[in-house]
């Protein structure tokens, strides 16, 4: 007797402490990783959908970007993914060729404030596969490159007067670069675990990883880029070879890089650590201007059971006043190029990062093996070069060759 | 008439017998069951699914799969990433392995003598092992950054160039070993220490009766007595070698510079969770059960014939 009593309560409290963890009928679920600074915006926004649909409350999944993408297909395939998730871009069309994601297109309207023609044409590029809509955009990042007045002003450079060619650029990276004693660098030019920096630098010579689907690395003007930015990495010492964006940051951060490019979300950071710095669009090369556009964007689940609220989710999120807070909290320009010169877009940063909008690329786009493409042969092709570990024409042949396998 | 009541006595403590054998046999099911069904589920289901999955070209969402008999092993052999990610698995346990033995061995003898700040030296050592890899890595990554970190910073006064080994490809995995022993060692001296503790103080006595000296009493005491103890260790220890994650993970993110860290086990993390190619995945972890499993066996069986 006292058995069953011991089971009965046992499963009584198990069934309680699931409880709280089931999903409650009408809920919308949101899965995303923004674990960094943005975070509270991210809630805030997500907080006021909730207020105001009470019949459809959010809710939301926080975790780190890698383990969400180590779990969202699984769930996905198996029928337990959350309604609406958030994921960078790049990983779209992977998602949508696997058929486990809602096509959007016939719900991006002007009446549902979802209208495609708010976006710029990269960015609509960007969430279609097959000519097909499968995402929104949540947010919009642009490159900058940053730079260290004080490094500035004791190499000699005015820092009112940023460098606005690769020539005075590469000039001014020689001269914030000391390679004797305590190492300061001229820039950080980080090759994996980063917000693309090399890719920006083929472009600026009018090159690309991929062109028109077949590989661009053994082109001309693709070899005659990575001779350049490789030679200064191997000879002049320019950069640490090997570096992650993060270990970039820090070098930036610490005082012992004079220049670095990335995204708005930094900063908060270089601000709360004291440097005098300053932003500057990536200063322009052969080709003509050119910075990277990087957007996390939301997905619907097929069979999510409320479409209609995940469509109404999605259009929130696109809001002015949504774009507009996101914008204002976080740094980052609004994803829709009707308010990259609102009067309301009161944050500076946003601001400089919302002007090079309409010359932001994005990387590997609709590459459904972006993956392979980045980490198995771009990344590898940039370390053999910056290591010196065989010439610039052999290697970009070489990774060139394999490339050319995976798109076929 | 008392043969045969004899017969009838036997063939009923006979037919006891086999019942109660029968019943205990049921009984220990019974006790096993729990754990077996456990086993079952969680990892011989899975051992056998894995398999069924390296012979299909999986595709997430996909109404049917392909069936594609050996072609992911056939991949896998020419595949030259794998057949790296295969080497760099040797290279790592043939230095793991030994250094992790020989090293938590000395310790352990040092230790068990009588020396001051025992406790603390004990503590000491065994103290990395309790702590989350993914922290202490982080940790490592710092220290051994040329630009911002001390320990480089330090070893540059004795002039060594200020360079990163995480950075460099032909010293990414050594740096690698150096951390995994330093985070592993106190686990092995600790087992160390236990054999130690249990071979008798009577031996050494009459070996020191014997007049012997402290290397032979090593050899012919200590070493001999500690064998159970080192088939376990070498045992467990290659084991974990060849499924090696965690420190070349954290340590040197996307398989270190030119996948020159990248072991077996990071390699099907990669194929299988970031390029999502599951039965490829698949077809390289159940290569890697059978090395294992094979290793296992061939330690096992040179232990036993040594001991008969």
């Amino acid at each position: 007797m006292n058995a069953w009593i011991k089971a009965a309560t046992g499963a009584a409290l198990s069934a309680a402490l699931t409880l709280p963890l089931a999903t409650q009928a009408g809920e919308l679920t949101f899965w995303n990783g923004f674990t960094g600074p943005d975070r509270p915006t991210i809630e805030a926004v997500t907080a006021e959908f909730s207020a105001a649909n009470p019949d459809t409350p959010v809710a939301m999944d926080i975790v780190p970007w890698d383990s969400l993408m180590q779990k969202l297909l699984t769930a996905l395939g198996s029928g337990s993914g959350p309604d609406v998730v958030g994921i960078n871009f790049a990983f779209l069309p992977q998602f949508a060729k696997s058929g486990l994601i809602m096509d959007l297109t016939d719900h991006l309207t002007a009446e549902n404030d979802l209208d495609p023609a708010n976006w710029s044409e990269g960015l609509r590029s960007v969430l279609q596969v097959d000519g097909r809509y499968y995402a929104t955009p949540i947010n919009y990042a642009t490159l900058l490159m940053y730079y260290n007045k004080d490094l500035f002003a004791e190499a000699g450079l005015d820092p009112d007067n940023p460098p606005a060619t690769w020539d005075a650029w590469i000039e001014a990276i020689r001269a914030t670069t000391i390679s004797e004693g305590e190492a300061q660098y001229g820039l950080t030019l980080p090759d994996h675990q980063t917000i693309p920096n090399w890719p920006i630098l083929l472009w600026g010579n009018g090159a690309d990883i991929v062109v028109e689907g077949a590989s661009g690395l053994s082109e001309p003007a693709a070899i005659e880029a990575l001779e350049l930015w490789s030679g200064l990495v191997v000879n002049e010492k320019i950069s640490p070879v090997g570096l992650t964006g993060a270990e970039a940051d820090k070098l930036f951060e610490t005082g012992k890089a004079a220049m670095g490019i990335t995204g708005p979300w930094m900063t908060n950071g270089f601000t709360a650590a004291g440097l005098n710095y300053d932003v500057t669009p990536i200063p322009v090369g052969p080709a003509g201007p050119v910075t990277l556009g990087d957007t996390i964007v939301l997905l619907v689940n097929k069979d999510t059971d409320d479409p209609e609220a995940a469509i109404k989710f999605l259009a929130h999120w696109n809001s002015k006043e949504a774009q507009l807070r996101l914008a204002n909290e976080t740094g980052f320009p609004p994803s829709r190029t009707d308010l990259s010169t609102s009067t309301e877009l009161t944050n500076p940063w946003a601001a400089k990062f919302a002007a090079v909008v309409p010359q932001s690329r994005f990387n590997l786009a609709g590459q459904d093996k972006f993956s392979q493409i980045n980490d198995d042969v771009f990344t590898p092709l940039i370390q053999t070069i910056t290591l010196g570990r065989a010439s610039v024409e052999d290697a970009a042949n070489a990774a060139s060759e394999q490339l050319g396998s995976l798109l076929q | 008439m008392a043969a045969s009541s004899r017969q009838v006595g036997q063939r009923g403590t006979r037919r006891r017998g086999v019942a109660g054998r029968h019943r205990q046999t049921v009984t220990a099911m019974m006790f096993l069951a729990p754990s077996f069904v456990v086993l079952a589920i969680f990892v011989f289901w899975p051992i056998v699914q894995s398999v069924v999955l390296s012979l299909h070209e999986w595709r997430f969402g996909a109404e049917h799969q392909n069936f594609v008999g050996l072609a992911n092993y056939e991949k896998m052999w020419r595949d030259p990433r794998a057949w790296n990610a295969f080497w760099n698995t040797v290279y790592f346990t043939a230095f793991v392995v030994p250094l992790g033995v020989a090293i938590p061995l000395a310790l352990a003898l040092a230790l068990n003598a009588a020396i001051p700040f025992r406790a603390f030296f004990r503590a000491a050592i065994f103290l990395p092992v309790i702590a989350s890899f993914a922290i202490m890595a982080l940790a490592w990554r710092f220290l051994l950054d040329p630009d911002i970190g001390i320990l480089t910073y330090w070893l540059s006064f004795f002039g060594f160039p200020r360079f990163s080994p995480l950075r460099d490809p032909d010293w990414a995995m050594p740096a690698v070993i150096v951390v995994a022993l330093w985070k592993n060692i106190g686990f092995n001296m600790v087992i160390y220490l236990a054999g130690l503790q249990a071979i008798p103080e009577e031996l050494y006595e009459a070996a020191r009766i014997d007049n012997a000296g402290r290397w032979r009493q090593f050899w012919s005491i200590t070493w001999p007595q500690l064998k159970a103890t080192n088939v376990f260790v070498f045992v467990i220890s290659i084991i974990a070698a060849f499924q090696v994650f965690d420190p070349v993970f954290v340590l040197t993110p996307n398989g270190g510079p030119l996948f020159s860290t990248e072991t077996l086990v990071t390699f099907i993390y990669r194929q299988g969770i970031t390029q999502f190619d599951l039965s490829y995945a698949a077809s390289i972890g159940f290569v890697l059960f059978a090395i294992v499993l094979v290793l296992t066996v061939i330690q096992l069986w040179f232990t036993r014939t040594g001991r008969e």
